[in-house]
């Protein structure tokens, strides 16, 4: 009996330990956020803002034009990216980006694979414009959000 | 089995089923790829942004404010978005559209990706960023329709693909039969010219220029190949001919040799016996004068005498056939005058045999040059002969006379001859017979029925007027006499 009841406290105790550090238990928690730099003179930005912006139209705030940056360091985060914010298809966006590009010559928006650069170049450029998990920046002083974008 | 297996038609079949076999199913696979893709990101393209729409508008609207509003927006969602599931969750409230064909329907996370999930539910969730509300949309959009169009898309191409392939087969066998068809029409008529039929034409009617003109080629050739064919075959002909002749020159060469080798021997020795008969004759014929009528010797001389006499002929015979007669006792006759006498002279006797004389005697003169005495003669033998070969079963003698234009020395061509003929139905001659029958004492009757020079004496006088005496018999038929006496040149002049 005492051997029974060893073994299902060990069992419990590895559930309890490997629903802590599963990826479930941390997706739960995540939440993708519209960023901007700590000085930045964004401090709020609509959702249809924030589709122009990064559809490559020029959006315009106290007289600036915001400049947008590409988070491409998660595969998730860039689903998110193309269904809550562009509201569009990965072929789609591309498409279209492309299409103002060769049409009208908008700059496309940089793009950054690694987000220790991307949180950089934000920080430097008050009139970026990023997302990320909140995660990544949690505590981090040098960065404000500005919109929720998804919450798993 | 092989001929079958090695026919273009089938190669050409099995060709195209192999290359269908490996292009149709990657074909399908791509393309199906294509569309589902395609499909699959027009749906997913066109619900996040039929979503992204709905939560702008309950971003700038006053909709969570009013629940009633926001039931309506929600009921908007399902009837205009064509979705399945909508719903706000807003702090602990949660206002859900009641209108829904499945209002079972259980959100289990966003759906990132057409088909996802499993549930042919495609779900996505956008927060609405509004200062005193930390509400979120969620919208479901029933992905099945999506999938029945991307089913049928890929039923209709498979459709599409096996119909082509079916097709391909027809058009790669019509077209293996549009080239093998004229080919092996080409190949039969080939045939039949190999064996034989020059005549076949190699054309075919195909609209394959290059088989039409293979055919035209070997027509070409056919042609060509046939010229050079009847050539030489003429050639051949004409050499056979003229070996035929030549062969016939050289036999009448060696039986004229023949005879003329008996010719000079028996006339030498007749020459030399007529000299020892001259004197027998002579002094028996004195005796004779000598000697009383009663005297008993007289008789046995006279009986010597007679077959001196006899013996005189008979050298005059073989001197007659070795040298002939002489030219200066020749003058103008009438050969069919002469042939009718003969004729008439022997009828009565052939008529005690049981034979005929039938004459086909020319109308106009036949006149040549010669002794008329001789030329009897030669027609004489020539009936007894023919009497002799018909004694014994009877029948008719055609005797014809008449002009030809005939045979001659090659270096004189063809002179104008007047020709006897003397067509028997006795009971003819072999070849050697035949080859012999003019020589000197050669005779197949019995002894003592003829002394074999009848034959031999009507060569020599036919030759001694530069004539020429054929036969040509076949054992069992008949024999046919040609005698051929060059026609006096007035009268030859006179029918040219």
């Amino acid at each position: 009996m005492e051997r029974r009841g060893a073994l299902m406290l060990k069992r419990l105790v590895i559930t309890v330990v490997v629903g802590a550090i599963s990826p479930c238990a941390v997706a739960a928690e995540r939440t993708a956020v519209l960023i901007v730099s700590a000085t930045s003179v964004v401090t709020s930005l609509d959702a249809h803002d924030a589709r122009l912006l990064f559809l490559g139209h020029p959006v315009r705030v106290a007289g600036h034009v915001l400049v947008p940056l590409r988070n491409l360091s998660d595969a998730r985060l860039e689903q998110v990216f193309l269904q809550n914010l562009v509201a569009m298809t990965s072929t789609g966006y591309d498409r279209y980006v492309l299409r103002l590009a060769l049409q009208q010559g908008r700059p496309r928006p940089r793009e950054f694979g690694d987000s220790g650069a991307l949180l950089a170049a934000l920080t430097v450029s008050p009139l970026a414009v990023t997302y990320t998990w909140d995660s990544e920046i949690r505590g981090n002083p040098d960065v404000r959000i500005v919109r929720v974008l998804w919450r798993e | 089995m092989a001929r079958v297996t090695d026919s273009l038609w089938l190669r050409v079949a099995l060709a195209t089923l192999a290359v269908n076999a490996v292009l149709i199913p990657s074909l399908y696979y791509r393309v199906s790829q294509v569309v589902a893709t395609g499909q699959s990101e027009n749906f997913v393209g066109q619900v996040r942004t039929y979503a992204r729409l709905i939560a702008d508008e309950l971003e700038i609207d006053d909709a969570l404010d009013h629940p009633e509003r926001l039931a309506l927006l929600l009921d908007s969602v399902i009837l205009s978005g064509g979705g399945v599931f909508a719903e706000i969750q807003d702090a602990n409230q949660r206002y859900r559209s009641l209108i829904a064909p499945r209002n079972d329907t259980v959100y289990t996370g966003d759906d990132f990706a057409f088909g996802g999930g499993g549930d042919q539910i495609y779900y996505l969730s956008l927060p609405i960023n509004r200062p005193e509300h930390d509400a979120t949309l969620r919208v479901g959009f029933d992905e099945s329709a999506t999938h029945a169009q991307i089913a049928e898309t890929k039923r209709q191409m498979l459709l599409a693909l096996a119909v082509f392939a079916g097709l391909s087969m027809l058009l790669a066998i019509w077209f293996a039969r549009i080239v093998t068809k004229p080919v092996r029409d080409i190949q039969a008529r080939s045939r039949r010219v190999a064996s034989g039929a020059y005549d076949e034409h190699i054309l075919v009617r195909t609209s394959v220029a290059e088989i039409r003109d293979l055919a035209q080629d070997l027509e070409s050739m056919r042609t060509l190949l046939t010229g050079v064919n009847s050539r030489l075959r003429a050639e051949i002909r004409e050499r056979e001919v003229a070996e035929a002749s030549r062969m016939a020159l050289e036999q009448r060469l060696a039986v004229s040799q023949r005879l003329e080798t008996v010719g000079t021997l028996a006339g030498g020795v007749a020459h030399e016996f007529n000299n020892l008969l001259t004197p027998i004759l002579l002094l028996t014929e004195n005796a004779l004068d000598d000697l009383t009528t009663d005297h008993p010797a007289r008789a046995d001389l006279a009986r010597v005498a007679a077959t001196a006499r006899r013996a005189r002929k008979l050298v005059h015979d073989v001197l007659t056939f070795s040298r002939g007669f002489g030219t200066e006792r020749a003058q103008p006759i009438s050969l069919g005058e002469i042939v009718t006498d003969a004729c008439d002279l022997l009828a009565s006797q052939l008529a005690s045999h049981g034979i005929a004389i039938q004459r086909e005697i020319a109308v106009r003169p036949v006149m040549v040059s010669g002794d008329a005495n001789l030329l009897h003669q030669v027609v004489t033998n020539l009936l007894v002969n023919a009497d002799h070969a018909m004694n014994d079963v009877g029948g008719v003698i055609i005797v014809r006379v008449d002009t030809t234009v005939g045979e001659d020395d090659a270096d004189a061509g063809p002179v104008p001859y007047a020709c006897v003929e003397v067509i028997d139905t006795g009971h003819g001659m072999d070849e050697t017979t035949t080859n012999r029958v003019f020589e000197p004492f050669f005779t197949t009757r019995q002894v003592g029925h003829g002394t074999g020079l009848g034959l031999s004496v009507a060569h020599g006088i036919i030759t001694s007027m530069h004539g020429k005496i054929r036969v040509t018999s076949q054992a069992g038929v008949g024999s046919t006499f040609r005698v051929l006496i060059p026609q006096l040149e007035e009268q030859s002049n006179a029918v040219a």
